[in-house]
């Protein structure tokens, strides 16, 4: 980041260090009318203390002034950039219509959490009591209001063409699938400060988000899609102050008090396993919504989580950190888990914003080379028997709701550790009643805080008590403002397919 | 090899890519992937065919950092027994490459 | 552990079996065949004869596999809330020990799914 200031030129003007002391430091001061606890009531109840907040260090030393200026330039340049592909019908480069669901995922999912984040850390930037801190996340909250901005703008233009765009505020608020993601973020907002940075500077943005942004980001470059780089160009270098926000806040922690390293353990224990169940999504967009593939989950997992996390944790061990909980969990499902939720999604493709379908033969044998151990064994037979049926008309539907994990509110498809054929069935009673997990990972998050989970809003649940706009999937439907044979189903037959081979052909035509 | 202009006034020329291999890993190359703009500039990964289909496609320079040299060139040499990959009949893809 | 919170935490849980208009959530799930990809969730009175899950409920949301016509019902082993269990047929759901929630899984000897692959 060049934020480098000529201004020592100018005598009467301050200093950098001076200018930074007055606008960061500088604004925090201690309040004399009322007391210390009073204004900042939410620092203390975590049990996390803090003796120096003086000790924060900010490695960016950016001040308010600057950043705007900064950003504002670069936002100016993104906004040209967005503009001219609208105009120059990006949308026609992509290499095939199958590759806006991933898209379509992304709008709906992802990029309302970019929003929920600006509210993140807009709350907890006023809630720190040290000055340091509260800065860096006052301009991570306009980062995440900025990022949640340009994916609307650039995607918007996706909107005229394909289906299942035109409302996303409203889906993530809705749609089964998309309180994976919602519920996520509420845990996390619902949280205090140091927990909300923990789970999402640290465990979200520095340990598992390069596993979304440069598979993803690649993916969408490779597939043609420029669009959607440009909002990579205005995340990733914001990414790098995420990431270092993360790292402080966690040492932060760690160096002011030893009681302080439990309870950071346990919430990186709690956040690595709940963003990875979020990731779930990432990995079937990996490995079966690209058109052009860019690397295999399991590859992914292996650079960015199994060397890239491993060295990170190793450097940590030093405050007495270890590696997450269930680390080894996720290393085993690595062969198992975008088969396991594309296949999800294919069940109940009666009821998503975008739409599945069977990979193609040189898809097929794609993922039988990436996934050597597990592939041909448990997943090709089926997706073959499904495209054997959907070629004779029968493509199948499953026609009843599937169990939910209380937690991660995933559909309890995981399996078994050490049996990749058996479904993993957790459960415990609280308060005389029965809870029900995907995994040892998920109940122990319950069993931690029970009283916040049992207040779960379950999909399957809310539709079973009447909540959900009806009981039959045209009323669901319509209830989540999607459009019924457009947003949903086989892409085979959809009216996305349709449009798509009528531009080829017009483009074939007039390249002869 | 082309470099990024200086900061430039204006609207950025999307038809102006570059891109600037930073490392390797395994079969994949880590490049920074620029549009029209130094500020527009996002971090890729690619395996190595997939890599130079990209640069042909987006008529994009490459250039090697140095501390990539090495390993990019030593990726290059093995990449002769790396299949290209596989064209998908009547994608937009076909024309491009 | 108790949440730790500014003020009182304490909540209802909001499935509670109350909610559900007389009914109960039942879980249910065919094992070995996961091309269903997670148990079927149901909402049943609790009066409901549990012969109602295997004559009607079953095979409506299974007949499309090709080893359903197979199963051989004197055959399969059950499980309910992680115990064995042999249900009545004749006999309520409450009466066979399903409560708000229960787990009932099931295993069909020989049929080991689509190419023994469990799907």
């Amino acid at each position: 980041m060049s934020i480098a200031d000529k201004s020592t030129a100018k005598p009467r003007k301050l200093g950098l260090k001076e200018r930074y002391a007055h606008l960061t430091r500088g604004l925090g001061w201690e309040t004399t009318y009322q007391p210390m606890s009073k204004v900042f009531p939410f620092t203390d109840y975590e049990g996390i203390k803090i003796h120096d907040w003086d000790k924060w260090q900010d490695p960016f030393r950016l001040t308010m002034d600057s950043y705007w200026k900064f950003q504002a330039e670069k936002e100016r340049k993104l906004y040209a950039v967005i503009d001219s592909f609208a105009q120059n019908n990006g949308h026609l480069n992509i290499t095939d219509a199958r590759y806006v669901n991933a898209i379509k995922l992304f709008l709906t999912g992802v990029s309302p959490l970019e929003y929920s984040a600006h509210r993140g850390y807009a709350h907890v930037g006023r809630h720190f009591v040290g000055a340091g801190p509260r800065i860096a996340c006052q301009m991570q909250a306009i980062d995440e209001l900025r990022h949640a901005q340009t994916q609307i703008h650039t995607i918007s233009h996706y909107n005229k063409f394909f289906d299942g765009l035109h409302d996303a505020r409203h889906m993530h608020d809705h749609v089964w699938y998309l309180s994976v993601p919602k519920s996520f973020f509420e845990d996390a907002c619902s949280a205090g400060p140091f927990e909300f940075l923990t789970a999402i500077s640290f465990s979200f943005e520095y340990v598992l988000t390069s596993l979304l942004f440069v598979p993803f980001m690649s993916g969408a470059a490779y597939n043609g899609d420029m669009a959607t780089v440009t909002f990579g160009f205005s995340a990733q270098s914001d990414e790098a102050r995420h990431m270092t926000l993360g790292l402080e806040i966690i040492k932060f922690m760690l160096e002011q008090d030893e009681g302080n390293v439990p309870i950071v353990q346990r919430w990186i224990d709690k956040w690595f396993w709940r963003g990875y169940r979020l990731l779930t999504i990432v990995a079937m967009m990996m490995d079966y919504m690209l058109p052009k593939r860019v690397m295999s989950w399991a590859e992914a997992w292996e650079i960015y989580f199994e060397q890239g996390g491993g060295a990170l944790f190793e450097d940590l061990s030093r405050y007495g950190i270890r590696m997450p909980k269930y680390h080894e969990v996720a290393s085993k499902e690595k062969g198992r888990l975008s088969h396991e939720v594309w296949a999800t999604f294919y069940n109940y493709t009666q009821a998503t914003a975008f739409h599945t379908w069977i990979p193609e033969k040189d898809e097929l044998d794609w993922l039988s080379a990436k996934y050597p151990e597990t592939f041909d064994q448990l997943y090709r037979p089926r997706f073959e028997y499904w495209k054997e049926q959907s070629d004779q008309g029968k493509r199948f539907y499953n026609n009843v709701l599937p169990q939910l994990c209380v937690t991660c509110q995933i559909p309890m498809i995981f399996t078994e550790p050490d049996d990749p054929k058996t479904i993993c069935f957790r459960s415990t009673l609280y308060k005389g009643e029965r809870y029900h997990f995907c995994s040892d990972g998920c109940k122990d998050i319950f069993l931690y805080e029970p009283e916040k989970y049992i207040q779960s809003w379950l999909p399957v649940h809310q539709i079973y008590q009447g909540n959900c706009g009806g009981a039959t999937v045209p009323e669901v439907l319509n209830w989540y403002h999607m459009s019924l044979g457009n947003d949903n189903m086989d892409y085979q037959g959809s009216p996305d397919e349709t449009l798509w081979n009528e531009w080829t052909a017009d483009r074939h035509k007039s390249a002869i | 090899m082309a470099e990024p202009p200086a900061e430039q006034p204006g609207v950025p020329d999307i038809n102006k890519r570059w891109v600037r291999v930073t490392g390797t890993h395994g079969d994949f190359v880590l490049f920074d992937f620029t549009i029209g703009d130094p500020d527009l500039t996002v971090e890729l990964i690619l395996p190595f065919p997939a890599f130079l289909e990209f640069c042909a496609t987006n008529h994009a320079p490459a250039t090697v950092e140095p501390a990539a040299q090495a390993a990019y060139e030593r990726l290059h040499r093995r990449s002769w027994t790396i299949p290209l990959p596989q064209r998908r009949p009547g994608g937009a893809s076909d024309r491009l490459l | 552990m108790p949440v730790a919170s500014i003020g009182p935490y304490q909540f209802e849980s909001r499935d509670k079996v109350s909610n559900f208009h007389g009914n109960q959530l039942t879980y249910l799930h065919w094992e070995e065949h996961n091309m269903y990809c997670a148990a079927l969730a149901y909402p049943l009175p609790p009066t409901m004869p549990f012969r109602a899950i295997v004559e009607n409920l079953l095979p409506e949301a299974y007949g499309y596999h090709p080893e359903w016509a197979k199963v051989k019902w004197d055959q399969v082993t059950w499980m309910l809330d992680g115990r064995p269990f042999i249900p009545n047929l004749d006999a309520s759901l409450a009466e066979n020990g399903l409560g708000h929630k229960s787990v009932v899984r099931f295993w069909t000897p020989g049929l080991h799914g689509i190419g023994g692959t469990a799907t």
